[in-house]
């Protein structure tokens, strides 16, 4: 069957099966290489999976007076779905839209749903990859401390397979719709974009909608989610009701579970074979077209020589050709300027909307001193520098255009302060979402204001200069989708690492000083003047490094392989 | 103007010789045509002189400039054409001209004419405004072209230059060539059209398994090859084929 071979050559191609097992026969020291990687990213997250299962285990700890020890799995299997359509809008698009393979598939005997179905197949199993961290906590500590049957493995089973179908058609239709309705429009990446960010606020939306409480109902809402049979799980659910149906197949009993088990099945088959149906009839059109040469106006001398503008320097020239290249590349604006407004945004949105802002708030400006407050929104900001992996991924976004930045008569130094002028001024776009915020919410003055946005900028400069030097240390350069580039770039995973561990630093740096009864300016001056320390020290390693690397580095390899 | 000095480079861990001991002399205001079989060499040696990968051994003088020594100098002076041309598609062209404009420093006033001049040459008036990712294979070639003329190099290096190029424009770029030359300057470009190279180089040289094995104005090359009247029996000889 041609969909099979196809599926699995995709999946040789996009888990580079094949390069390994060639390095494995030909060169055993990048094998253990790429598989030393792949063992860094599980043992990564094992921190973070170790937190999380301790978390499921208090909160079935909680849920159990209740009778309502499945909310752990339901909650699982929401959060999963939220990830799955929060995380994959610009990597479905890349691997749908603007892989290089593309090319050569359309050009073969081969239908137009096939080619979706085998992409889908791809994501699909991406996909269990990010969700298997926060299922299978769930599932074992349900499944070890309540007395089930042994049929609940087997359908765990079925239920961890079928868990990220739904989200992904949804998301998956979605761009299908989206790419075919703009495909011939000249405007079409900003349609795009603006597409995207559409999604991504709807799906923010129903958070909202579904997880708020009207104002006078509290008593209610907590006498029906607490002491109604399943309201708990009904509430969790309400957003995701598939998860409800997989939560009653995988506890229920009887012709219920039977019938919740069939709804899953069915639903997650209709799904995808939909998918393939409307695959059939419009991923052509929205793949096929719109590129091609259009007879533009001609320029006179004046409008040449207006549209030309001022000279600038090459730093400022290296930092707009970053930014311009960022917002007009989709992915690359989603995945980087996007996560940097909507993050903001998922973390407000569960406080807001639960009503719990002001318990928060009070409790914070009791607690904490004002100093150490406007500390605090200054970490945000370096947080945001940190987690938009605008810097982290910045060489390598470069990819088969390399060659340029090595051919022209700039020095390392030139690069670097080019590279950090725009690093910095996509940070400072996160100055705004915090003024935002401290405006609404916070009691600060607006020279206070100044200081926290202040304190931002500098504790960006080590979250920079770190996810700089880590790209540039192996920039990976020979992607063939623009995805692979920012989100399946091990860079930006261990710059977000890095990040995280001089933050954690500076936290207990921050702590020591507040323990031993320092003045609250001077816990402030001296996390700061840590953080432009390190940031300082990572800069001139940035430095020392790019002096090699802009001249070592070898371009992808398409010509040596060509024409040696 | 190009000094080559037993320029050498191994693949596969020295498995592979790409280079082998290449040395050549270009002189100002000369057309020097690079000519070698698929996997000869041509790419590779072009992309240490352009400071694209560091030769293993030997050394690449450009202008006075060493590239290993003082490679700001030495790529100030140069311009590179590469045979595929992966430039920014998400940039217009003018975005693209105007940030090679900055970055070799070309002032304002003399980027603007040259930009027109350049243009108009290549009859790209109406596309510069578009974005790259719009152009023909064609179109990407000639604003390639536009930007590595833009600040008037002293030596012009192109990797199969008239690939993709419609007649006219090729005639026209060969024309610039010319002049570009006549000014003092120097063009060395490598081709796989040997008419182009017969009838338009001042001196060619032929590389093959990474060793020059050849080098002359055409008249000699037909001396060395035994009277053989075209550029095509030469090469054929001289590689084997």
């Amino acid at each position: 069957m041609m969909f099979v071979r196809l599926l699995l050559l995709q999946l040789r191609v996009n888990f580079s099966l094949s390069a390994l097992r060639w390095y494995w026969f030909n060169d055993r020291k990048k094998f253990l290489t790429s598989i030393g990687i792949m063992a860094l990213i599980v043992a990564s997250i094992g921190p973070l999976f170790y937190l999380y299962s301790i978390f499921v285990l208090e909160t079935f700890a909680a849920a159990a007076p209740l009778g309502q020890t499945e909310v752990v799995l339901t909650s699982a299997l929401v959060l999963t779905a939220f990830l799955i359509a929060m995380l994959n809008l610009g990597f479905v698009l890349s691997v749908f839209y603007y892989s290089r393979d593309l090319a050569l598939l359309v050009s073969l005997p081969l239908r137009p749903g096939e080619i979706l179905a085998s992409k889908f197949g791809v994501v699909l199993v991406y996909n269990y990859l990010i969700i298997l961290p926060f299922l299978l906590p769930a599932i074992g500590v349900f499944g070890f401390q309540s007395a089930i049957r042994w049929d609940y493995w087997l359908i765990s089973g079925v239920v961890v397979l079928l868990a990220p179908v739904i989200p992904l058609v949804v998301v998956s239709l979605f761009l299908l719709v989206l790419m075919r309705l703009t495909n011939l429009s000249q405007k079409r990446d900003a349609l795009r974009m603006m597409g995207l960010l559409g999604f991504f606020l709807g799906v923010l939306a129903l958070n909202w909608i579904f997880g708020s409480v009207r104002p006078g109902e509290e008593a209610t809402f907590i006498e029906s989610v607490l002491l109604a049979q399943d309201g708990l799980i009904h509430f969790v659910s309400r957003m995701y009701p598939p998860a409800l149906w997989a939560t009653r197949a995988l506890v229920a009993s009887g012709l219920t579970q039977f019938y919740n088990l069939l709804g899953y099945l069915l639903l997650s088959g209709v799904g995808v074979i939909g998918l393939i149906e409307v695959g059939q009839r419009i991923f052509y059109e929205g793949l096929i077209g719109g590129e091609e040469v259009r007879r533009g106006r001609h320029l006179a001398d004046d409008d040449l020589g207006r549209r030309l503008g001022r000279v600038h320097s090459p730093e400022w020239a290296i930092a707009m050709r970053e930014i311009k290249y960022l917002i007009r590349t989709p992915i690359f604006f989603f995945n980087s300027l996007l996560i940097l407004l909507a993050l903001p945004a998922i973390l407000l949105v569960p406080v807001v909307a639960g009503g719990t802002l002001e318990v928060v708030l009070s409790g914070l400006e009791a607690e904490v001193p004002r100093p150490v407050q406007l500390l605090g929104g200054g970490a945000f900001i370096g947080m945001m520098a940190l987690f938009a992996p605008a810097a982290s991924s910045s060489f390598s976004r470069e990819g088969r255009q390399f060659w340029i930045s090595q051919l022209i008569p700039l020095s390392a130094r030139q690069h670097i302060r080019g590279k950090l002028l725009y690093a910095f001024l996509l940070a400072a776009l996160a100055l705004p979402v915090v003024l935002l915020g401290a405006w609404l919410w916070l009691p600060w003055r607006p020279l206070e204001i100044v200081i926290a946005l202040g304190a931002g900028l500098i504790l960006s400069f080590p979250m920079i200069t770190l996810s700089l030097w880590i790209d540039l240390l192996r920039p990976y350069l020979d992607w063939d989708s623009p995805d692979k580039a920012i989100k399946q770039n091990i860079n930006v995973l261990l710059a977000m690492l890095g990040g995280s561990v001089v933050f954690v630093g500076l936290y207990f740096w921050g702590r020591f000083l507040f323990e031993r009864g320092q003045d609250p300016w001077m816990i402030y001056g001296g996390v700061l003047g840590v953080a432009l320390l390190i940031g300082y020290v990572f800069w001139v390693l940035l430095y020392r490094l790019a002096r090699i690397r802009y001249r070592f580095v070898d371009p992808p390899p398409n010509d040596e392989v060509r024409e040696r | 103007m190009i000094t080559l000095e037993a320029l050498s480079k191994r693949y596969q861990k020295g498995a592979v010789k790409a280079v082998d001991e290449l040395s050549l002399n270009v002189k100002a205001g000369e057309i020097f045509g690079f000519l070698g079989p698929n996997g000869a060499g041509k790419t590779t040696t072009i992309k240490m002189m352009v400071g694209l990968l560091v030769p293993d051994e030997g050394t690449v003088t450009i202008n006075g400039s060493r590239m290993d020594q003082d490679p700001m100098a030495a790529k100030q002076s140069l311009s590179f054409v590469p045979d595929t041309p992966e430039i920014y598609d998400k940039l217009t062209g003018l975005e693209y001209l105007n940030f090679l404009g900055d970055v070799y420093r070309v002032p304002g006033p003399l980027r603007r004419s040259r930009i027109a001049t350049l243009l108009d040459l290549f009859e790209m008036r109406q596309a510069v405004g578009d974005l790259i990712q719009s152009y023909s294979r064609g179109m990407r070639q000639k604003i390639v072209l536009t930007g590595a003329l833009l600040h008037d190099p002293a030596v012009f290096i192109l990797d199969e230059p008239m690939v993709g190029l419609d007649p006219r424009s090729s005639s026209h770029l060969k024309d610039y060539m010319r002049d570009h030359c006549a000014r003092g300057n120097t063009v060395f470009f490598s081709t796989h059209v040997l008419d182009v190279a017969e009838r338009f180089c001042d001196r060619i040289g032929i590389i093959h398994r990474g060793q020059l094995i050849a080098t002359g104005t055409m008249a000699a090359l037909r001396e060395r090859a035994k009277q053989r009247e075209s550029l095509e029996s030469i090469f054929l000889e001289l590689t084997g084929s």
